[in-house]
């Protein structure tokens, strides 16, 4: 594995093992990927590992209850789950909490009109899909959705009737996958994004009055959640009322 | 969609890919249980272990040609997803304090092993058997990388022992835990 000598097949089968269970470093990782995107051999056996430890780690036992309807909440229009709040303590937090901090780098490009040609039974469900077929933002969304390394996420109401999910890339390319949860907006008002980095609020940009697909990028990997919220024309240098939805994120290595 | 329950992990996916939500909670019916006990295995949080099973499911929601039937099941896939991510948020800075009171709690807590941790009784009858066929190093360096969520060169450290032995125990003890369920009936395709 030294830099003089060119591996052998077998330095990277003596990794198949560790690497199936996520315990290689990342440099590690990255030279592995790149030798099994070409060797279906070692593909067959790390996919032959996996299968191993799937079956240690089998429990028997069931996830929580309320689990799936938080899953389904963050689809589409479904079961409102009562438990949401609890995860997101955003919330509870005051305003006066909320630094006056505006990004000025922040990115934000929001797609309004897509996914209108959609099947009526597919309903919000298919509104993504058709969306994300078109323009280069749905088409980065859709990308982003696919990309292994990428997190999910899901922003909710304190109430969980509102949720909206959302992915965030390695690097910062962030996305809402769905912002049509969001209820339309009326008076001129806008929703505005935020990223909560350490103590800091920071705006990520205004997403107008009813977004849809929403491409953002948030430069700090140490943004532990993010917020929208409703505020008038223009936007605001700090938030002046609670989140609409929030939630936390992973972001990415 | 009484067809679902019966439906192979290939078929699911299919109807997942044609954003049927039913066959996404068919996949969570069988699945999710499995996906959530590992991570809060790893993760040794019930709330972090809740949002790395939403976001497995919402990924196979958004993404499900990610999964290849022919490269094995759907559990094996999505255990892999979310063994992934939780791996990651323990080596992420924020989670250092998490761990630390996650392996606090285990230090706590007695028995922890393989054979402990394996509880449906056909299943684990089998795995009971090819887990205490393990020679002891190779079991030890499984349960850290795997449960533990330590790198091998971290299990090394460990366990006091080379990271070449460490490595090359790990794979030869997948391997025989392969062997080992393969004569009794449980290696090949299995997790349905």
């Amino acid at each position: 594995m030294s830099d003089q000598q060119p591996p052998r097949h077998e330095d990277f089968q003596e990794l198949l093992g560790a690497y199936a269970l996520d315990a290689v470093d990342a440099d590690e990782r990255a030279w592995l990927e790149d030798h099994l995107r070409e060797c279906p051999r070692c593909r067959d056996e790390v996919a032959q590992h996996r299968e191993v430890a799937a079956l240690l780690a089998y429990s028997g036992a069931p996830a929580p209850a309320d689990l799936w309807d938080r899953v389904s909440a963050a689809l589409g229009p479904g079961e409102p789950s009562p438990n949401l709040a609890a995860l997101y303590p955003l919330r509870s937090r005051g305003r006066r909490t909320w630094p006056l901090l505006v990004a000025a780098a922040a990115i934000v490009v929001v797609v309004g009109a897509l996914g209108w040609q959609v099947h009526r039974e597919d309903g919000q469900i298919g509104r993504l899909r058709a969306g994300l077929g078109g323009s280069g933002v749905a088409a980065a969304a859709r990308a982003a959705a696919a990309d292994p390394h990428s997190a999910f996420y899901v922003l909710t109401s304190s109430d969980g009737h509102i949720a909206v999910p959302g992915v965030l890339e390695p690097g910062g390319a962030g996305f809402l996958l769905r912002a049509t949860a969001l209820p339309g907006l009326a008076g001129g008002r806008t929703y505005q994004l935020w990223a909560i980095i350490g103590q800091q609020r920071i705006s990520l940009g205004l997403l107008g009055a009813a977004p849809d697909v929403v491409a953002f990028h948030v430069a700090s990997p140490d943004v532990s959640a993010l917020a929208v919220t409703a505020e008038q024309a223009g936007g605001a240098v700090q938030p002046t009322a609670s989140p609409v939805v929030a939630g936390t994120v992973h972001p990415p290595a | 969609m009484g067809s679902l329950r019966d439906s192979s992990d290939g078929a699911l996916a299919v109807a997942i890919g044609r954003w049927r939500e039913d066959a996404l909670a068919e996949a969570f019916r069988r699945h999710a249980g499995a996906v959530y006990g590992l991570a809060q295995r790893v993760l040794g949080d019930r709330a972090a272990a809740e949002e790395v099973v939403q976001e497995v499911f919402l990924r196979l929601w958004n993404a499900p040609d990610r999964y290849d039937p022919e490269r094995g099941s759907m559990r094996a896939f999505l255990l892999a997803q979310a063994h992934g991510r939780a791996v990651d948020q323990l080596r992420s800075d924020s989670s250092r304090r998490r761990r630390e009171q996650r392996d606090a709690a285990r230090s706590a807590a007695a028995g922890y092993d393989l054979e402990h941790e394996v509880m449906d009784l056909t299943v684990a009858e089998h795995l009971k058997e090819a887990v205490s066929a393990l020679p002891e190093d190779e079991r030890r360096a499984i349960e850290l990388a795997y449960f533990g969520g330590h790198t091998y060169r971290e299990v090394a450290v460990l366990l006091d022992q080379p990271e070449g032995t460490v490595k090359s125990r790990i794979r030869s003890g997948l391997m025989r835990l392969r062997a080992g369920l393969a004569d009794t009936g449980l290696g090949s395709g299995v997790s349905e």
